[in-house]
């Protein structure tokens, strides 16, 4: 997982971004070799480069999905607990509907109504992801809100929204980075399949779901070209579930009981 | 059971007009004239633009819009596919077949493998055959479908030949798509498995087979496994749904004519009618098949109809 961060963060260090979209057609589909070492694309790119900048389109689309969801489902879900049983009740309605709708398939439709396209794949991923992240902090806040030092809060006459801010929200923090963790496991993972599925970011730009999609016409004499993306985004996958794992053991203590 | 049967039926019915209200929005996020330029292009002439706004009802207010949806709905009537210009429910029928089909065999496959792989995790726990079935478990669920397809092509397809690269009409062509489907459900169902026998076996109906002399095996099937599964149970039933979903990402590598491949057809070709059609049957299904999974998990568990 670090040597992902670390690869998407250093790629233009580690490769040339002119390289991405050079091609050099007599040579396509060459397997790995010492000059190109996860061998050439079908349009004689540098599969290895194309990685690399795949890694921080992924990385970029993973930050960003998860800061905006867990920023709106953190407000949403402090809203739902924190105010009245009205506001409550018609936050989580709306979450129960998202919630009922399988996930790929509304960002799938959300996509499918825009265009396809990085921008629109991350504003799908948004919206079917806040719910989590509001469900989480909405329980937090209804455990929270009871306790004494919130109490005392309110008996000192602070108005909601500070209490919320000051003393409410940064109890939540623990969960919702442990939750954040796994959530950019989900991220990647959705991103590379609405890549793969051509919905997402679109050639020639590199993506590893769409490395993926074009590399199924080659298996049978390029396979060396679906082995590398899969393979990133398996373990990448892995490393932010065991992250995500690592950081609820410390975090959150009830848990690790 | 009936109490919870009515209510629970009065929860979902909400939650299916909204779901439907839902993918309605969806594909009216856009301004009428740029679904228009999309699908006919921007120099189309005006008089076809008009007729193309009419047959889709976008030259009406967005309450009509919704009023007649909701009718052709109640009457079955998805509206007319765009490119082929036959009605969206006929073609969805043609197509849902094949994505049961898929579906079913990966549950099949999932339960198959999960029900042998977690009663040995759980037999011998905290060893290496334990150890060996958790990385597994851990791998297949991590592996994603689009990837362990192409990989599972490769070895039994183009390598060894045993199986058929892709299509349905090939003898044993459902064997690789539902492997594919199947296996993270497999795993996740084998973590299961393991952690409910582990649990049962420190219940005290667990320690009494155990002390009356029944071999480890033994107690294990004949007492532990029954109870051990009605967590089981729901969770395969809860993510039947999810299988569906998970099938547009495996018809796609398989090239399986199912519903997820049509609905990814009409995407491509900005048949808006037939991708509302497709996006609210598999929206639905997925709804209606978690209703069930409910309804069967509070037959097998009274605590649950009775909490």
């Amino acid at each position: 997982m670090l040597l992902f961060v670390a690869a998407a963060l250093c790629a233009p260090l580690l490769a040339n971004p002119k390289a991405i979209g050079a091609q050099e057609l007599a040579r396509r589909l060459e397997p790995p070799s010492g000059a190109h070492l996860l061998g050439l694309d079908d349009l004689g790119r540098d599969v290895l480069t194309r990685l690399l900048f795949g890694a921080r389109a992924s990385l970029l689309a993973a930050v960003l999905v998860v800061a905006v969801s867990a920023g709106l489902g953190a407000l949403v879900g402090a809203l739902a607990g924190f105010s009245g049983r009205l506001a409550d009740e018609l936050l989580m309605r709306l979450a129960d509907i998202l919630l009922a709708f399988p996930g790929v398939l509304l960002a799938v439709a959300i996509v499918a109504a825009l265009g396809p396209g990085l921008r629109h794949a991350i504003l799908a991923l948004c919206v079917i992801g806040w719910v989590g992240y509001a469900r989480l902090v909405r329980g937090e806040v209804l455990r929270i809100r009871e306790l004494e030092f919130v109490q005392a809060a309110r008996a000192t006459g602070a108005p909601t929204a500070r209490i919320l801010v000051r003393h409410v929200l940064p109890q939540t923090l623990g969960p919702l980075i442990v939750h954040a963790s796994i959530g950019m496991a989900g991220v990647i993972l959705a991103e590379a399949s609405l890549s793969f599925l051509g919905l997402g970011i679109q050639p020639p730009s590199p993506s590893w779901g769409s490395m993926l999609r074009d590399s199924v016409k080659y298996l049978a004499f390029a396979p060396h070209l679906a082995l590398a993306p899969g393979a990133a985004v398996a373990a990448v996958v892995v490393g932010f579930n065991f992250l995500g794992d690592g950081l609820r053991d410390l975090l959150d203590p009830r848990a690790a009981r | 059971m009936k109490r919870y049967l009515l209510r629970r039926l009065a929860l979902t019915l909400p939650v299916l007009i909204g779901t439907a209200t839902l993918v309605f929005l969806l594909l009216r996020l856009l301004p009428t004239e740029v679904v228009i330029d999309r699908i006919l292009g921007e120099q189309a002439p005006e008089s076809q633009r008009a007729a193309l706004r009419h047959e889709l009802g976008l030259d009406r207010p967005l309450g009509a819009q919704y009023a007649t949806y909701l009718r052709g709905l109640a009457q079955g009537d998805l509206g007319t596919s765009l490119e082929k210009g036959r009605p969206v429910t006929g073609l969805i029928r043609e197509r849902l077949r094949a994505t049961f089909l898929l579906a079913a065999a990966a549950a099949l496959f999932a339960l198959v493998v999960s029900l042998p792989l977690g009663l040995v995790a759980a037999r011998t726990a905290g060893r290496w055959p334990d150890r060996l079935a958790t990385l597994g478990a851990v791998l297949g669920a991590s592996l994603p479908s689009f990837w362990l397809g192409p990989l599972l092509i490769l070895v039994f397809a183009v390598q060894l030949d045993w199986l058929p690269v892709s299509g349905m009409s090939a003898s044993g062509s459902l064997i690789l798509p539902a492997v594919t489907l199947g296996a993270g459900l497999a795993a996740h169902l084998a973590r299961m498995v393991r952690g409910s026998l582990v649990e049962a076996m420190g219940h005290d109906y667990g320690r009494t087979a155990r002390a009356k002399g029944l071999g480890e095996t033994r107690a294990l099937l004949r007492h532990l496994l029954p109870n051990a599964l009605i967590p089981v149970v729901t969770v395969l039933a809860l993510q039947l749904g999810m299988l569906l979903t998970g099938a547009i990402i495996t018809e796609t590598v398989f090239a399986w004519p199912g519903l997820g491949v049509l609905l990814l057809h009409a995407i491509d070709f900005r048949d808006y009618p037939l991708v509302q059609g497709c996006v609210l049957t598999i929206a639905l299904t997925y709804l209606l098949v978690n209703l069930l999974a409910d309804l069967s998990y509070a037959l097998l568990d009274p605590r649950i109809r009775l909490s």
